[in-house]
C-alpha cells in the first residue's frame, strides 16, 4: 500500500516536472488551459485532423475496405508513440533534473522506475489525445458503430501505448548498459537518440516501400486496397499489440473480443515483468552513473603558436555560433536534428511515392487529371511552401539568443554593432536550411525532369528569401522574448513558449503562399516569379531597415 | 576615466532603482562601489557597460558616450561579471581566441598576453580543457584573462573576488593596483568592506539607488567616527538612509 502511495506521489511530481510548454494538459494534469495561443493552435490542428479523417475514412468505406483504416491507423499511432518514446525516454529515465532531488529519499529503485514509466506513458497519452481520439470517433460515427465500440475504444486507448512504451523503455535500459563504452555522457545521449530515431525512420521507409511495391495498375482499386490491407496486417504482427487492438474494435464477436483482450493483457504483463526485472537489476546503478558522471581534466602542454589564430570578427563570431550548436549535443538534438530528420523523411517518402504516383497517373482512368497537371504558380507555391514548412522545424533562430543563457549580456559588451550580431545569429539557421533546400531541389530536379533548371534556380532563390525573412522573424521573436534563465540545455525548447509562435509562422507561411497563388493565378509564370522576387527583396530590405532602426529597443531584454 | 552624469533608471514607471547618480572615476584611481544586495550596484555597472539602457543622463568612458557611441565606448573597458559561467563547451583557449578576435588583437600580441596571464593565474596547463570542467575559481580566472587580454584602460569588475582562492585573489588585487599605478582606472563593486578598505583610493556607497557617500575612506571615518569599524559606519549609514525616507 505504501509502495503504491509512493509511486502515485512520485508520478504526480514527475509529470508536473516534465510538463512542456506545448503540453496539451496543464496545471491540474487533466485541465486544458484555454487562454493561450496553444489552445487555438490545437483547435486548428483538431479541425485539420477532423477534415482529413472524414475524407480518408469516407474514401476507404466507399471502397468497401473499412478495416484498412483501423489496421493502418494503429500502425501509424504506434510509430508516433515509438518516436515520442524514443525521443523522450532517455531524458525521462536518466537525465531529468528531478531525479537528483529525490535520490536521497528512502525509495526503492522500482518505485522510481515505475513512476518514471508512468511519466512516459502520460506523454504518450497526450499523443493519443491529439492524434487518435478524433479519427477513431469519426470512424465509429461513419461506421454507425454501437455502444460497445465506444466502450472498447476507451479501454483500448488506455491500454494501447503501454506495450510500446514498455518495449522502448526496456531497449533504453539495455542500451544504457553500454554507457561504459562512452566517456562523454552527452555524446552517449546523442548517439542513443540518433540510433533510436534512425531505426524508426528505417522502419517507416521499409514499410512505405513494402506497401507500394508490386501493386499492379492493371488490378482494380479494391484489389490494390486488399493487397495493402493484407500487407499491413502481416507487418502489424511484428508489433504484437496492434492486431489484437484492431480486432477488438472491428470484431462483433464477444468471445473474440475477450480473447484479444486476454492476449493484450498477457503481452503487457510479460513486457512489464521484463521491464521490472531489468530495471531492478540495472536502473539505479545506471542512474547514478549518468547523474554523477565526472570528467577529469587532462593536463596538456599547450602549443599557443598553433592554437592561437587571428580571424576576422565575422568569421570568428559565426564560428562561435556553430560551435555552440554543435559542441553541445542537447542543442544539436533540439535545434537542428528535427529538421534533418524531417528532410530525410520527406526525401525518402517523396522518392518512393512520386514514381508510384506518376505510374498511377499514366493510367487511362486519370487521363483528365494528368492533363490538368502543369508546372505553374501553384506548383511553385507548393514546392516553396513544402521547403519552408520543413525548414521551420529548425529551431536555431528561435533560440539564437536564448542559447547564450545567462551570458547573453556579452552581446552587449562586445565592441560589435548590434545589427551585425543580429545577422551573425541568423547565419546558422539560414545555412542549415539552405543546405537542406539545395538537397531537396536536387531530388526534385532528379525526380521531376520536366521542370527546367532555370525554374529550379528561381525557386531556390525565392526559397532563400523566404528562409532569410523567416529566420529574421524568428530571431526577432527570440530577441523580444528571450528565455535566458535556464539551468540545463534541455530547457532551451522544453519550456520555451516562443516555439509556438514558430508554429504560427508555419500557418502564416501557408496562408501567404495561398494568397500569392490566388493573386498570380491568371498571370504568366515568368512575370509572376519576377514580381514575387521583387516583393520578397523589398520585404527583406524593409525588415533590415526596421531591425537596424530599432536595434536598441529590440535588444532591450538582453542583459 | 569614467564619468557617470545624472544617471537614472527605473524598471517600473515611477520606481527609480537608480536615482540621479553622478560619479567621476579619475585615471590612476581604484574606485570601490559599495552597497547591500539590491542597492543598485549591478544595475549601475550594467548601464556603464551598455548592457542596460539608461533612462536619463549619460556615461562617458574615456570621453566616449555609451549611449551615442556604444561600439567605441566598449573598446575602452573590460568587464569582469559576477557570474563566470560562460562558453562552457569551449576550451579555455577557444574562448580567449574568440575574445581576442572581437578586440582585433594580433596573433603575436595574443600569444604573449595569454601566456603571461595564464601563467600568472596558474591556469596555463588547463587552457586546452573545456571550461565546463573548470572549478568556479578557474572559470573566474579565464574570464578575467579574457578581459585583460585587450589591455583596456578601464577595468570594471562586478564582485571580482567572489570564488577566487586566496592566491588568485591576492594576484588580482595586485594586478588592480599595478593597473591603477600605470594611470588607468579600476572600478569595482563589492559588499566585502575589508577589500574596499585595503584597496580603494575612493569609494561610493549606494543605497536604494542613491549615492549616500562619496569620498575617501579617511573622509568616511572622519565624518562618521574614527573609533568605529567600517562595518559599523556602513550599517549606520544605511540605517540613516532608510530613516530619511
Amino acid at each position: 500500500m505504501n509502495k503504491l502511495k509512493n509511486i502515485f506521489n512520485l508520478t504526480k511530481l514527475y509529470i508536473k516536472e516534465s510538463k512542456d510548454s506545448t503540453s496539451i494538459l496543464k496545471k491540474n494534469l487533466l485541465k486544458i488551459e484555454k487562454k493561450s495561443v496553444l489552445y487555438y493552435l490545437y483547435i486548428v490542428l483538431f479541425l485539420g485532423i477532423l477534415y482529413a479523417s472524414v475524407e480518408v475514412i469516407s474514401y476507404i468505406i466507399n471502397m468497401g475496405k473499412p478495416e484498412l483504416f483501423i489496421n493502418s491507423f494503429f500502425l501509424i499511432l504506434n510509430l508516433f508513440i515509438m518516436m515520442k518514446s524514443a525521443m523522450v525516454s532517455l531524458n525521462v529515465f536518466y537525465f531529468s533534473k528531478d531525479i537528483e532531488n529525490i535520490l536521497h529519499f528512502p525509495l526503492k529503485p522500482s518505485e522510481i522506475l515505475i513512476s518514471k514509466f508512468n511519466t512516459l506513458l502520460y506523454m504518450n497519452y497526450e499523443i493519443e489525445i491529439i492524434f487518435a481520439i478524433i479519427p477513431l470517433l469519426v470512424y465509429g460515427t461513419m461506421m454507425k458503430a454501437g455502444l460497445m465500440y465506444y466502450l472498447n475504444l476507451i479501454i483500448i486507448l488506455i491500454i494501447f501505448p503501454v506495450f510500446t512504451s514498455l518495449i522502448v523503455s526496456v531497449i533504453m535500459i539495455i542500451l544504457m548498459k553500454t554507457v561504459k563504452l562512452f566517456k562523454n555522457k552527452e555524446i552517449m545521449q546523442f548517439l542513443i537518440s540518433i540510433l533510436f530515431i534512425s531505426i524508426i525512420m528505417f522502419i517507416v521507409s521499409f514499410y512505405t516501400i513494402y506497401l507500394f511495391s508490386n501493386n499492379s495498375l492493371e488490378e482494380s482499386k479494391i484489389i490494390v486496397l486488399n493487397n495493402i490491407n493484407e500487407k499491413i496486417v502481416a507487418m502489424n504482427k511484428i508489433f504484437l499489440s496492434i492486431n489484437p487492438t484492431s480486432s477488438i474494435l472491428e470484431s462483433s464477436s464477444f468471445i473474440l473480443v475477450l480473447f484479444n483482450y486476454c492476449k493484450l493483457i498477457f503481452i503487457n504483463i510479460c513486457a512489464f515483468v521484463a521491464f521490472i526485472i531489468l530495471g531492478n537489476k540495472l536502473y539505479l546503478k545506471q542512474l547514478l552513473q549518468a547523474k554523477f558522471y565526472y570528467k577529469t581534466n587532462k593536463i596538456k602542454n599547450i602549443e599557443l603558436n598553433k592554437k592561437c589564430k587571428k580571424k576576422k570578427i565575422t568569421k570568428s563570431y559565426i564560428k562561435k555560433e556553430f560551435k555552440i550548436l554543435t559542441k553541445n549535443p542537447l542543442f544539436f538534438i533540439q535545434c537542428i536534428y528535427p529538421v534533418i530528420i524531417i528532410t530525410l523523411l520527406f526525401i525518402v517518402l517523396f522518392s518512393i511515392m512520386l514514381p508510384a504516383f506518376i505510374e498511377v497517373l499514366q493510367s487511362e482512368e486519370y487521363k483528365e487529371v494528368r492533363e490538368t497537371l502543369k508546372f505553374d504558380i501553384e506548383a511553385v507555391c507548393l514546392i516553396i511552401g513544402t521547403i519552408q514548412i520543413i525548414g521551420l522545424f529548425n529551431y536555431t533562430s528561435i533560440t539564437s539568443f536564448s542559447r547564450d543563457g545567462k551570458n547573453a549580456y556579452l552581446i552587449k559588451i562586445l565592441p560589435i554593432d548590434l545589427m551585425k550580431q543580429f545577422i551573425y545569429k541568423n547565419i546558422p539557421q539560414i545555412t542549415i536550411n539552405t543546405l537542406l533546400s539545395i538537397f531537396i531541389f536536387i531530388v526534385i530536379k532528379y525526380k521531376i525532369s520536366n521542370i527546367g533548371t532555370m525554374y529550379i534556380l528561381i525557386m531556390f532563390l525565392l526559397s532563400e528569401f523566404f528562409t532569410i525573412i523567416n529566420s529574421f522573424i524568428l530571431c526577432i521573436i527570440d530577441l523580444v522574448m528571450p528565455k535566458l534563465d535556464w539551468n540545463g540545455e534541455y530547457e532551451i525548447l522544453k519550456n520555451n513558449k516562443n516555439k509556438l509562435l514558430q508554429y504560427v509562422l508555419i500557418i502564416f507561411n501557408i496562408l501567404f503562399l495561398v494568397f500569392i497563388k490566388n493573386l498570380f493565378e491568371e498571370i504568366e509564370l515568368n512575370i509572376s516569379l519576377g514580381i514575387i522576387l521583387i516583393i520578397l527583396i523589398l520585404l527583406l530590405i524593409a525588415f533590415y531597415i526596421f531591425i537596424n532602426e530599432n536595434k536598441n529597443k529590440l535588444f532591450k531584454k538582453i542583459n | 576615466m569614467i564619468k557617470i552624469q545624472n544617471v537614472s533608471k527605473s524598471y517600473k514607471k515611477g520606481e527609480k532603482v537608480i536615482d540621479d547618480i553622478s560619479l567621476e572615476i579619475k585615471d590612476g584611481e581604484i574606485f570601490g562601489f559599495i552597497g547591500q544586495n539590491g542597492a543598485g550596484k549591478t544595475t549601475t555597472i550594467k548601464m556603464m557597460t551598455g548592457i542596460l539602457e539608461i533612462d536619463e543622463g549619460d556615461i562617458l568612458i574615456d570621453g566616449k558616450s555609451i549611449v551615442n557611441e556604444p561600439v567605441e565606448a566598449k573598446k575602452m573597458f573590460g568587464l569582469v561579471p559576477d557570474n563566470p559561467d560562460m562558453f562552457l563547451k569551449f576550451s579555455g583557449i577557444e574562448y580567449l581566441n574568440f575574445i581576442a578576435d572581437c578586440y582585433n588583437i594580433s596573433k603575436e600580441e595574443r600569444i604573449k598576453r595569454i601566456e603571461e596571464l595564464s601563467k600568472k593565474f596558474e591556469i596555463y596547463d588547463e587552457l586546452d580543457n573545456k571550461i565546463e570542467n573548470y572549478s568556479h575559481g578557474m572559470r573566474q580566472k579565464i574570464v578575467i584573462i579574457g578581459v585583460l587580454l585587450h589591455n583596456p584602460k578601464n577595468w570594471i569588475l562586478d564582485e571580482p573576488i567572489t570564488g577566487l582562492d586566496p592566491k588568485s585573489s591576492f594576484d588580482l588585487k595586485e594586478l588592480m593596483k599595478e593597473h591603477a599605478i600605470k594611470g588607468n582606472t579600476v572600478f569595482f563593486s563589492t559588499h566585502i568592506l575589508e577589500i574596499a578598505e585595503k584597496l580603494c583610493d575612493r569609494i561610493a556607497i549606494i543605497n536604494k539607488g542613491k549615492i549616500i557617500f562619496l569620498g575617501t575612506l579617511d573622509d568616511l571615518k572622519n565624518k562618521y567616527g574614527n573609533e568605529k569599524s567600517l562595518e559599523e559606519i556602513f550599517l549606520n549609514l544605511i540605517k540613516m538612509g532608510d530613516n530619511n525616507e
